[in-house]
């Protein structure tokens, strides 16, 4: 007898989409934006090593940029193992809130699958939102993808606002990192793309609504040298 | 061929990313096939919860028990559709709630694992685990679910349906859990009866999370079902008994990596023994 194929359609991998989230306000520019742009590039081939020891999941990056309105960086969900880092460039203002909300688009269903694995978004930024950032926020959290999510947040330099960083993040357990020098930036943004994103790759459940945790389970973050400053 | 009007199938597989399978399934028929009870859990497998295989299948037991039960108290009754719907809404999940609790406590005791001897919160997490069970009788079909999962309905048509409601809360790899305080509130409960439309029921498909999410598309995952249904019509049982566990196993490794538990429950009317029956025992997947 012909041996018949296993029941049921094509299988595939569980989706993970990790979003950078990166102000390029007027700020930002000169120091932090180069070692923003070099942190990130740098962190790419450590991400591609998680990934190929996390087979079942699919990540999926891109990136948004926000000064003077937001727009998609990086438009296109791309493979990790295809992913290439396009520098920022800094000028303009801080308006996160239209950043929130070109990522609230992109977590509806669809485009966004129910049998993804929770989304990673990490904002970036070294100031105060110049918009109605809570506004773009509610409608980020308003979705189901948007409240699974697990969202970071790096503040970068002494200036960055952490009320809107913290309110974003949405957790009472998780604060802000606060890069105050270019080797702290480096750390955290290793440290989100990888120990993270790892911890975001696993398929096992966690409890709804476990005290003190999220569905995923986030590791301690890193030391990082809090003297030097930028 | 059976006389039995229901049989089941059902199977629990290791993931291609796990060393120990948190899944377990427990399937049992009853007074010759007159009715059937399925029952297959998922243990949550997380660092916090390193019992939950022994959680999980505590749960199956209990949910085979309790609704062993449960047909022998409603097999002679006179009372009406609404009122065993009703009864079995509040008993089911109360009891099977309480009885996996008492299994967790007695074996926390044996295991030494409370100093105080007091069982608390974060024991009854060690051992947590989704439950999803099926009581199925001439007359009714009871579906009971907590946490995430999958459970479709299939006529003899072909027509598919996902009879228990959505819940935003299971996305995202977070579940509801027998471990849970108040979790017997937390079932999601399905009572059809068995009449007209009952009667050009096919197949009941029950499924872990791992498996759907193994699936590129939810029409990939209920191909599963329709393919199985074809299979038992113009194979065997026998047949796919036998290559479930391969099947299962290559679903794990390219899709979801998770553990998965596959139930089968169908109908023999609808189905033949087909003529490509291969040499396997015919027993009770436990």
């Amino acid at each position: 007898m012909t041996e018949l194929k296993r029941p049921g359609g094509p299988l595939a991998r569980r989706p993970l989409h990790f979003i950078w989230i990166a102000d390029c306000s007027g700020s930002m520019s000169g120091e932090k934006i180069s070692i923003l742009n070099q942190a990130i590039r740098t962190t790419i081939p450590h991400m591609r090593e998680v990934a190929a020891n996390n087979p079942h999941a699919e990540v999926l990056v891109r990136a948004v940029s926000f000064s003077d309105g937001a727009r998609w960086h990086i438009t296109q969900s791309t493979e990790i193992e295809k992913f290439e880092w396009q520098d920022l460039h800094a000028l303009g203002h801080t308006d996160m809130g239209k950043a929130f909300q070109l990522v609230a688009e992109q977590m509806r269903i669809p485009p966004m699958s129910e049998r993804a694995l929770p989304p990673v978004l990490v904002l970036l930024s070294d100031g105060q939102p110049t918009d109605d950032y809570e506004y773009g926020l509610r409608q980020l959290l308003d979705l189901p993808w948007g409240k699974k999510a697990v969202r970071l947040a790096i503040a970068i330099g002494r200036d960055a606002d952490s009320g809107p960083l913290q309110k974003f993040i949405g957790h009472p357990e998780i604060r802000p990192l606060e890069a105050l020098n270019a080797e702290a930036l480096i750390t955290y943004i290793h440290w989100v793309s990888t120990a993270v994103l790892k911890a975001a790759s696993s398929p096992d459940s966690s409890l709804h609504n476990m005290a003190g945790g999220g569905n995923v389970v986030v590791p301690p973050a890193p030391p990082v040298d809090v003297n030097a400053v930028w | 061929m059976t006389n039995s009007p229901w049989k089941v199938v059902a199977h629990s597989q290791i993931g291609a990313k796990h060393a120990m399978c948190q899944d377990k399934s427990l399937a049992k028929t009853l007074d010759d096939g007159q009715a059937c009870i399925i029952a297959i859990a998922d243990g949550h497998g997380s660092a916090a919860c390193p019992l939950s295989d022994v959680g999980a299948g505590f749960a199956v037991e209990v949910a085979n028990k309790i609704l062993e039960d449960f047909y022998l108290d409603i097999k002679t009754s006179c009372e009406g559709g609404s009122a065993i719907k009703r009864l079995a809404e509040e008993k089911l999940p109360r009891d099977i709630v309480r009885q996996w609790r008492e299994r967790v406590k007695k074996d926390c005791h044996e295991r030494n694992l409370s100093a105080s001897g007091e069982i608390t919160d974060p024991d009854f997490i060690k051992y947590g685990t989704t439950l999803l069970c099926t009581l199925i009788t001439e007359h009714h079909l009871f579906l009971l679910q907590l946490g995430d999962g999958d459970i479709l309905l299939i006529n003899g048509q072909g027509d598919i349906d996902a009879p228990m409601p959505k819940d935003d809360r299971m996305m995202g790899n977070t579940t509801l859990s027998l471990c849970s305080p108040g979790a017997e509130s937390q079932f999601r409960f399905r009572y059809l009866r068995m009449d007209e439309a009952g009667k050009k029921l096919a197949l009941v498909l029950m499924s872990t999370d791992g498996y759907a999410n193994s699936f590129a598309t939810e029409a990939g995952f209920h191909q599963a079902g329709l393919d199985c249904l074809h299979m038992l019509k113009t194979v065997s049982e026998a047949y796919l008994r036998e290559k479930l566990p391969g099947w299962l196993d290559e679903t794990s490794r390219d899709g979801s990596g998770d553990d998965m538990s596959l139930a089968l429950l169908y109908r023999t009317l609808l189905v033949e023994d087909g003529g490509n029956t291969p040499d396997a025992a015919d027993a009770q997947d436990q």
